[in-house]
């Protein structure tokens, strides 16, 4: 399985069209994340070390809406919202993408679909142009890919055991 | 199904642990969240049953730099092992990059650890994904319990496909070949995708039952 790849340049419009989206509704942090739960772009206020948790998470929930919708015979659910206190999530899919946003009370569910629709259409084309591994680190000859394992894969604590 | 990065210098793969209930997958990420140093490891999250059986997935996500000039980050996922559970089991398998498949060693178990196999080759398929095609390591556990079946009775059992995997021994409730098979599997998983995009690697050159013999 190839697996596919985002170039900087693609990886840099996701970028600007997330921190847009995160502007325009007022959202604490916007996520973009594959069906396998790979976070493939995001921006947020604060950077965490939960980000990685989050896209797999919402992989996840997506992944099983889907199943539900099937069993009840829908296509698909193409949208999920978490109403919290103080904290919400809006998820929606974007192509075979699943764009997340995290906001608070300073804005409304109505105004992030608002501009999650309107940031879906400028990102469908962007999703459209990854394709396989058209892109991949083989093609940056100034940085060809070979195997590190001189402190083990994980660093020194992360040694194979005898 | 690996993603790579470029703006980022990142590479993802993901490693699914599968295996019949209770054979000891969300162990060993237990003992791997242990055991792995801070600036490598993120949070654990198990999504469990109240009776802390895997209800969903157990999710852990490592980074490493062992491919030069990238970051490398590993998600490892476990399935629930409990039958009902399969369309679950299903979802996880969405875009794996490397196995390990958790086989019980007791004697009994023999008939389930077939049966989990066989489903695990079953739900690939429904992505028309084949065992053979990806790196995936047999790990044979709870070897410490007394009523244990051999090794070589686990491999006649497990490892008769075309591609024969590499096996490890382990006892994961004590630590004992978790970091082992990890490595190991995440060794072939990264082998795995310099070949396909044609760069030199220390393994570039061989057979993918040779790049299982090195370990």
């Amino acid at each position: 399985m190839p697996g596919y790849a985002i170039s900087e340049e693609q990886s840099e419009k996701l970028n600007t069209a997330l921190s847009d989206l995160a502007v325009q509704a007022e959202a604490d942090a916007v996520f973009m994340s594959d069906c396998g739960g790979n976070m493939i772009a995001h921006f947020a206020q604060s950077e965490s070390s939960a980000i990685p948790t989050i896209a797999a998470l919402a992989a996840g929930s997506f992944a099983a809406t889907r199943e539900l919708a099937t069993l009840i015979g829908e296509p698909t659910f193409h949208l999920i919202y978490h109403q919290g206190k103080e904290t919400s999530i809006y998820m929606q899919s974007v192509l075979d993408f699943l764009l997340l946003v995290i906001f608070g009370r300073s804005t409304t569910v109505g105004l992030v679909k608002l501009y999650v629709e309107k940031a879906s259409k400028e990102l469908e084309p962007i999703l459209k142009a990854i394709d396989g591994i058209s892109e991949t680190p083989a093609k940056d000859s100034a940085h060809p890919l070979e195997l590190d394992q001189s402190s083990g894969i994980f660093g020194p604590g992360g040694q194979p055991t005898a | 199904m690996s993603f790579v990065n470029l703006g980022k210098k990142e590479i993802n793969f993901k490693i699914v642990y599968y295996g019949p209930p209770l054979s000891g997958k969300t162990t060993n990420l237990e003992q791997l969240h242990e055991i792995m140093p801070d600036d490598v490891k993120g949070k654990m999250t198990m999504l469990s049953t109240q009776q802390d059986r895997t209800l969903y997935f157990d999710f852990l996500p490592l980074q490493s730099s062992a491919i030069k000039g990238f970051v490398s980050r590993f998600q490892l996922y476990t399935v629930p092992g409990q039958q009902i559970y399969n369309q679950t089991r299903k979802i996880v398998l969405t875009g794996v990059d490397g196995l390990v498949f958790v086989a019980d060693s007791q004697w009994e178990m023999m008939e389930v650890n077939v049966e989990s196999f066989e489903n695990l080759q079953e739900n690939l398929k429904t992505y028309n994904r084949a065992l053979e095609d990806i790196p995936y390591i047999l790990q044979f556990n709870k070897r410490d319990l007394p009523n244990i079946a051999p090794s070589h009775y686990l491999e006649f059992l497990l490892n008769g496909g075309p591609v024969k995997a590499l096996c490890k021994e382990a006892v994961a409730v004590k630590g004992k070949g978790v970091n082992d098979t990890l490595n190991t599997v995440c060794k072939m998983v990264m082998t795995q995708f310099i070949e396909a995009h044609n760069m030199p690697s220390d393994g570039g050159n061989k057979e993918p039952a040779d790049r299982a013999k090195d370990g």
